[in-house]
């Protein structure tokens, strides 16, 4: 079966397909010689001459060592070929998913993503790299070894070609319906791959609330769920099995029976009938390695909803095109900015800032306070362009925002969320994550003045300590401090704190607001909190009320 | 293979499914070999007696074939539907034992592995069991009767046949068998990068916010290219091997037909001119069985490496086992939660977190945790929650052992606020019912609206319809703090251990929820916070001090 979209997927690996293709035919080719080949020997065998059968033996000897030869190249074609269009796909496909941004990611099922990036693409491949080849094998091959037989005794080959045609055609009845099912079940695997993720991620919880059982009966029920569809989908599949293998063991012995009877008529020499029977079953191999292919490489097809959807959605912001980075200390303006999310349930946008304005001023602390579902965290959404507003304007030192590219954006504005991503990897790479390059000195200090220096110190490998993913080794304190660390590290213009300090206790948190004052002297600082301790170190302080739906706002900064 | 042996006994689950494999795979390979003979031997005999004889009956031997043609269709169907509907059930089953192990073992203590790679095992690397369960185990035990006949039919023609087919077969055999330590290293190699490849993609979507912060995403990109490089390198090597061994394989099988020939050329033994095809055919035909076991073979590795992965996890530690005598004392009315002379350390040789910490939480009493970061805070709830055991000493719960009390009934006891917040899938309502799925809409309601969830300053336009993503995703911080509490509040636990639970909040809401803490009851509270205004609703605070471990507690 041939789908458009991957179809434009392998045309990138054409040649090698072409290769892989021309190399399964040699493969099928040498094959038929070599039952040729035994069938003249057998020949020779009945009419008792044995010289020639000997001889003929060399031949075969000869044509097996070629055919073993195509054989192991086929395979090391095969995941040449296969290995870059994987390749590809999937830097293609991480691509899109990075463009797409962290909007489209928060609201990801992860594990849907993952089963389309490894589990889809490795389908992809068995596609590219084992089905298509066959395709074009299956296609030529059979109709020429048909044409053979004809030339050998054409009634057989009649009955041949009748069952060959059944054996290639009678299967692609089902391929359509094949392929809906298959995209079901590739649904229902994308979803079952989701919930394991993230429920594993989740086991904690599970088990203090006691919903680990529970939680594993439901995920047995999917698992139960996906069995039924997979068999669903295979009692088709399985069904074309059945009817190709009557086809080819019908065709097959239908053939031998006709030229028999004609050798026993004597309307046919005996060696004839050999020929027959040994070039019939070649007719069938090709058929059925194709079958074995279409197992193979139906996942791909399958997985093509996954990789269509991620090729087709649409990044919540269009990067900007002018490189040039905030200078330091930038002004921070936001004009009657109105924004709303999209419900994850699908259903209208929840407004969450109506026609917001405040100015931050350049080079100094700015607090934003107001209650939870203020909207407080929408700001900080806005000011690392996760998402771009409905209406209204974010303004830097004058220039929109949205102009800059994301590599101007990240150098100009950083952001520490309340519940930052560690990777796992040592510390040391988690506070360098926006310069490698850095120092160990620089490194030091920018963990210093995150208060992070001395925790870091204590941990057992120090700066080397691999943490966990997540920083699950961490305490959610010690994870904020890194976290800033690495955004200090990172020198931006713009310094954005939405809730970053939640976890540390009063005393911390003052060591590590003065620390960024000193560290970060010349940038901006944003800080979003909803705690007194913050708003004493701010220079100016904007309040946005909690409302009903629509979050009225007080748009005037206070002094 | 003995990781793949440990996988098998599970079959006995469905024995129905997999008898029908075997029988159906006899029926199928019989009927194919049985095809093959007798068109082999129509055909020796037809030839060799050209233009003397007709060919008796020929309707006769049409229905006959059509018969064994048709034996071999619904056989192999057959064959396809049960093999698969054992494996996929089996796979099915297997991944329930993965995450009931994963649920039982989860959170390490020390060595965490990446979820990634743990989802990668209920997924990936059961599914390639697939192959095992539904292509090899009957399979090949119905290659004994396939030699059973091919044997006989051999001796029957010319016993010399097997002087031929015999060595070979072991030979086809032989080959993978003896690549079978690369072909497990580089199954190991493969599934190595395999594993990270996925946990690094994970962590890649998960953490696209801080990638795209720090303008690292085309740097991370081009480590995933280096790690999928390495896949690619790993099967490169196993593809050649792969080729190497299927090139062999053919071979071996051209070997066999050149040694049938050429015992029927050198006139070894007696062997009629009508019988050459049928020889030729047989000996063909013997080394069938040899393909079953060399798949089996040429997969050990990586089938070998799916079973060591899954018992990986099959085998982990229990990190808070079951009793075996579960306590069946009632509960101390006098006595809350109690850390009695506790001692923890996350690794052997690492300096204890807690080391011989007391502390009691009187029933009725709201006691404060304080302390700085790494002080052991977190922790302390931890074991409270029972997610691990102390090393030394004992936490208590009406003076119960935790070690002592059936999860179910510890669960039902102690509730909980965890700092992360983490929420599942699905609606707030599920969320909060996550520890008492059977309670009412009205009890929710109630939770929810003494957690501040409800009304207009929750923010929330659908309320406890709104739906959330992966770990809560599309409501705020605070508001998934609410919903926590929420949860806590709706089992009314006897003990309740909330783990920095204002932290998200704003000082309304918190005011609002040390109120709630306030409010008469018997349930002993065990509340972690840095915050003077959270541990200003408590009646004691208790702090933790990082340079002398616990010991002192104030």
């Amino acid at each position: 079966m041939i789908h458009r979209t991957l179809l434009r997927m392998a045309a990138r690996s054409a040649g090698g397909i072409a290769g892989l293709a021309g190399l399964s035919l040699a493969v099928t080719v040498l094959f038929a010689a070599q039952a040729f080949a035994v069938a003249l020997i057998l020949a020779a065998l009945i009419r008792g001459d044995a010289e020639a059968a000997l001889r003929g033996l060399l031949g075969v000897a000869g044509i097996a060592a070629a055919r073993a030869a195509a054989v192991w190249w086929r395979e090391v074609l095969a995941a040449e070929v296969g290995g870059a269009a994987k390749a590809r796909l999937r830097d293609d496909l991480v691509a899109r998913v990075t463009r797409l941004g962290p909007a489209w990611t928060g609201r990801a099922r992860t594990g849907r993503v993952i089963a389309t990036v490894v589990d889809g693409v490795e389908g992809v491949e068995a596609y590219v790299s084992r089905y298509l080849p066959q395709l074009a094998v299956a296609a030529v091959a059979p109709p020429a070894l048909v044409a053979a037989v004809a030339a050998v005794h054409a009634p057989s080959a009649a009955v041949l070609a009748v069952a060959v045609a059944a054996a290639l055609v009678l299967p692609r009845l089902w391929d359509a319906r094949l392929l809906d099912s298959g995209r079901r079940r590739w649904g229902r695997f994308e979803r079952l791959a989701a919930d394991y993720l993230e429920l594993t991620q989740a086991i904690p919880l599970l088990r203090i609330t006691g919903a680990g059982g529970r939680t594993a009966a439901h995920l047995r029920e999917r698992s139960r769920a996906l069995t039924a569809e997979t068999m669903a989908q295979l009692r088709f599949s399985l069904a074309e099995s059945g009817v190709s293998t009557f086809a080819a063991h019908a065709g097959i012995a239908g053939a031998v029976l006709t030229a028999l009877a004609a050798v026993s008529a004597g309307d046919l020499p005996a060696e004839r009938a050999l020929l027959v029977l040994l070039l019939a079953r070649e007719c069938f191999r090709p058929v059925a390695e194709l079958s074995g292919a279409w197992h193979a490489g139906y996942q791909g097809l399958a997985a093509v909803d996954g990789l269509e959807e991620l090729r087709t959605a649409r990044p919540a912001v269009v990067p900007g095109t002018d490189p040039v980075p905030a200078g330091p200390g930038p002004e921070i303006e936001f004009r009657g900015v109105r924004f709303g999310y999209p419900a994850m349930s699908g259903g209208p946008r929840r407004p969450a800032l109506d026609g917001l304005s405040f100015r931050a001023r350049g080079g100094a602390t700015t607090a934003i306070v107001g209650p939870s579902g203020s909207g407080k965290s929408t700001i900080a959404g806005l000011l690392e362009r996760r998402h771009d507003p409905d209406d209204g304007d974010v303004r830097i030192g004058g220039r929109p925002l949205a102009a800059l590219t994301p590599a101007a954006l990240a150098a100009s504005v950083q952001l520490v969320a309340q519940d930052p991503f560690l990777f796992s990897g040592t510390v040391r790479a988690n506070i360098a994550l926006a310069r490698p390059d850095a120092s160990d000195g620089q490194v030091r200090a920018a963990a210093r003045a995150a208060d992070a220096d001395a925790f870091i110190t204590r941990l057992p490998g120090g700066y080397d300590t691999v943490l966990d993913e997540h920083g699950a080794n961490l305490s959610g304190g010690q994870r904020q401090r890194i976290a800033i660390a690495r955004a200090l590290l990172a020198e931006p213009a713009v310094l954005v704190l939405d809730e970053a300090t939640s976890a540390l206790d009063a005393g911390t948190e003052r060591r590590v607001l003065r620390g960024i004052r000193a560290h970060a002297a010349g940038a901006t600082r944003i800080v979003i909190a909803h705690r007194a301790s913050v708003v004493d170190e701010a220079d100016a302080v904007v309040r946005i009320d909690a409302g009903a739906a629509a979050g009225p706002l007080d748009r005037e900064p206070v002094p | 293979m003995t990781a793949v042996m440990r996988l098998l006994p599970i079959i006995a689950e469905r024995r129905g499914a997999f008898l029908g494999t075997v029988l159906a795979s006899l029926g199928a390979q019989l009927a194919v070999l049985g095809l093959a003979l007798l068109l082999a031997h129509l055909t020796g005999t037809v030839s060799a007696a050209a233009g003397e004889g007709p060919l008796g009956e020929p309707a006769l031997w049409a229905a006959g074939l059509t018969g064994l043609a048709l034996t071999a269709a619904v056989c192999t169907w057959l064959e396809a539907h049960c093999s698969h509907d054992l494996a996929y059930s089996l796979i099915g089953m297997l991944r329930g034992r993965v995450f009931d192990a994963l649920r039982r073992s989860v959170p390490d203590r020390a060595d965490a592995r990446r979820s990634g790679d743990l989802g990668a095992v209920a997924m990936a690397d059961a599914e390639s069991l697939e192959w095992l369960y539904a292509h090899t185990i009957a399979q090949t035990l119905t290659a004994g009767a396939v030699l059973t006949v091919t044997t006989a039919v051999s001796l029957l023609v010319n016993p010399a046949l097997l002087l031929v087919w015999v060595p070979l077969l072991a030979a086809a055999v032989a080959i993978p068998w003896t690549m079978s330590g690369i072909s497990a290293r580089q199954a190991r190699r493969l599934s190595d990068h395999r594993a990270a490849l996925r946990a690094d993609l994970v962590e890649t979507v998960q953490g696209l916010r801080e990638l795209a912060a720090a303008d690292a995403v085309d740097r991370r990109r081009a480590h995933l290219a280096d790690v999928a490089r390495a896949v690619r390198g790993a099967e490169r090597a196993a593809a050649s091997r792969v080729g190497a061994e299927r090139a062999l394989g053919d071979l071996t099988l051209s070997a066999t037909a050149i040694g049938a020939l050429g015992v029927a050329a050198a006139g070894v033994g007696a062997l009629p001119a009508s019988a050459v095809p049928l020889a030729f055919t047989v000996a063909v035909a013997a080394l069938g069985p040899a393909a079953q076991l060399t798949d089996l073979l040429r997969n050990a590795g990586a089938l070998r490496e799916a079973a060591r992965r899954i018992l990986a996890v099959l085998d982990r530690p229990l990190t808070a086992p079951e009793p075996d005598v579960p306590s069946r004392a009632g509960l101390d009315p006098s006595e809350g939660l109690r850390f009695a002379d506790v001692t923890f350390r996350y690794a052997p040789g690492e300096p204890p977190v807690l080391d011989g910490f007391d502390m009691h939480v009187a029933p009725g009493e709201t006691v404060a945790l304080m302390g700085p970061s790494g002080s052991g805070k977190s922790t302390s709830a931890r074991l409270a929650l029972r997610l691990w055991d102390p090393d030394a000493g004992s936490v208590r719960v009406g003076g119960i052992d935790l070690r002592d009390l059936p999860d179910a009934r510890l669960r039902a006891l102690v509730g909980a606020v965890p700092q992360d917040a983490r929420l599942v899938s699905g609606t707030l309502a599920d969320n909060i019912r996550l520890a008492a799925p059977d309670a009412s809409d009205d009890a929710v309601r109630r939770a929810a609206a003494d957690a501040g969830l409800l009304g207009p300053a929750a923010g929330l336009p659908d309320g406890l319809a709104t739906v959330v993503g992966d770990g809560g995703a599309g409501i705020s911080g605070g508001q998934r703090a609410r919903v926590s509490i929420a949860r806590a509040l709706l089992t009314d636990p006897r003990v309740l251990v909330l783990d920095e639970p204002t932290a998200s909040l704003d000082p309304d809401a918190e005011a609002a929820f040390g109120e709630l803490l306030a409010r008469p009851s018997r349930r002993a509270t065990l509340v972690i916070t840095h915050r003077p205004g959270t541990a200003a609703f408590c009646d004691r605070i208790v702090e933790l001090d990082p340079d002398a471990p616990a010991a002192r507690a104030r």
